[in-house]
């Protein structure tokens, strides 16, 4: 190709090009968002994590932390295991399609073993088995802790039931909404297990 | 500062003008035929990932309630033989642009996931209570719509119809520009190959601009910078912004292979004049 038609016509364009090229990538990087029809940092929809392995569900993994704190866990991340039952995980705001291995430790409970309560969703399944145990432990972070069985309330709402403060210092409140032959009943039962120390 | 170097400054002003105005122009030409239509936006919400996605996780959460409710998880999972999940998202996204429920829940929902159950309880002789049934059809109906549905999406509508306005006043606007700065080049110079190298050349630097530009989006930053939840739906948006920029490097390539055929073919027609 003719190389004074290059020098005249196209390096400087070309040089040209690389520059706003580069600068057009730059502000494509920072400013995505403005050219997509969804809003940046929005949930469109609410998927759970999906598990692959049912049986690797069944087994907790969880490792004793002095500094652990409720406040800090991940979604899902398994923090204990109720010994009862068949014995099951205990997941922090747990994804509802892994209740049947599972049960959910409800955001905003306290520590076990800690003063106040710690809120446990359960599949009816789950929780009818471990309330055939009158008392069990709860290894997790927080420790191995003990706990007997005190009273079993029902309640009207799943709200009811995260407001109950039972009589005593520390306990883990074990709920789930109740059915009778199928469905689900109107009421939500709280099996209350008070803390041995 | 003699009239040489004026008219230099003046061209290489108008160079850069038309070149940043090819870029301006072939973005948001794209922009128009791709993020701000309303088909294209509909059609990202049928890809056989997001469908597959919705497919498992209907699966997944069905297979809880059915734990719960005694009422098998087959029953649930008919909704998406008889509402084809590809369908039903097309759906929620089509009803972004109307008055209809783009969330998917309602009481013809409920009432669907009944006479499901119904129809299954008394197949089996199995005894019910009406209200029990109405409340795990209920939770069948969030589970659906919470899936399917689509939530948050206040906005959305209105952001598109923007999208539809600005792009094309973009478009225009920077095609304008291109227009006046080509015979105002022209007049800058007395030799007329000179002003068409300065002019075609500025429309070669902005589409070879935006070509360097989206290719090195696609290759270095597909998703960076979209935040967008559930992780399927952030995948879909950036499978799309991949494609608006794989188009924008083909036309950009094309108008960068035609302005440089145009400078060839006045290379030899025209002849330097002094």
């Amino acid at each position: 190709m003719d190389r004074l038609f290059l020098k005249r016509a196209v390096y400087t364009p070309l040089c040209l090009a690389l520059v706003l090229g580069i600068a057009l990538f730059v502000y494509l990087k920072i400013n995505i968002a403005d050219f997509i029809p969804l809003y940046n940092n929005t949930q469109y929809a609410y998927h759970d994590e999906i598990i692959k392995d049912a049986e690797a569900e069944k087994t907790a993994d969880y490792e004793e932390d002095e500094n652990a704190c409720v406040d800090d866990f991940e979604k899902n991340q398994c923090v204990g295991v109720v010994r009862a039952g068949d014995g099951y995980p205990i997941r922090y705001d747990m994804d509802y399609s892994r209740i049947q291995a599972s049960v959910s430790l409800v955001k905003g409970s306290k520590a076990f073993g800690d003063t106040g309560f710690a809120y446990i969703y359960s599949s009816n399944g789950n929780a009818k088995k471990i309330a055939k145990d009158k008392s069990f432990t709860i290894g997790s972070v927080f420790g191995e802790k003990s706990y007997t069985f005190k009273e079993k309330k029902s309640f009207g709402s799943e709200y009811a039931v995260l407001n109950y403060a039972p009589d005593c210092e520390s306990a883990v409140i074990i709920y789930y909404r109740n059915t009778k032959t199928a469905g689900f009943t109107s009421d939500y039962i709280a099996l209350v297990y008070e803390e041995v120390k | 500062m003699n009239l040489n170097t004026s008219r230099k400054i003046i061209s290489n002003i108008l160079h850069l003008v038309i070149a940043f105005s090819t870029v301006a122009f072939l973005l948001s030409l794209v922009m128009t035929f791709t993020a701000a239509d309303q088909n294209f936006f509909v059609n990202q919400f049928a890809s056989a990932s997001l469908v597959s996605e919705c497919n498992n996780q209907l699966n997944a959460k069905y297979e809880a309630l059915a734990s719960e409710t005694n009422i098998p998880a087959r029953v649930y999972e008919r909704v998406k033989t008889d509402f084809p999940t590809d369908e039903a998202l097309r759906q929620a996204a089509l009803s972004v642009f109307s008055e209809e429920n783009e969330t998917l829940y309602s009481n013809n929902k409920i009432n669907y996931f009944y006479e499901l159950s119904v129809e299954y309880l008394e197949g089996n002789d199995m005894s019910y209570n009406e209200e029990d049934i109405q409340r795990s059809a209920q939770k069948a109906a969030e589970i659906y719509s919470e899936v399917v549905g689509l939530h948050n999406m206040g906005m959305v509508a209105e952001r598109l119809a923007d999208f539809s306005s600005e792009f094309p006043k973009v478009t225009i606007f920077s095609f304008v520009i291109v227009l006046v700065c080509f015979p105002a080049m022209m007049i800058m110079y007395k030799n007329k190959k000179d002003g068409y190298f300065k002019a075609i050349g500025g429309i070669f630097a902005g589409s070879i601009a935006s070509a360097i530009g989206s290719m090195l989006f696609i290759v270095f930053n597909p998703g960076g910078g979209i935040n967008i939840l559930p992780e399927i739906h952030k995948s879909s948006i950036v499978k799309t912004s991949v494609k608006e920029f794989l188009i924008l490097a083909f036309i950009s390539l094309l108008l960068t292979a035609s302005s440089f055929y145009v400078m060839r073919f006045a290379d030899k027609k025209i002849r330097d004049e002094d």
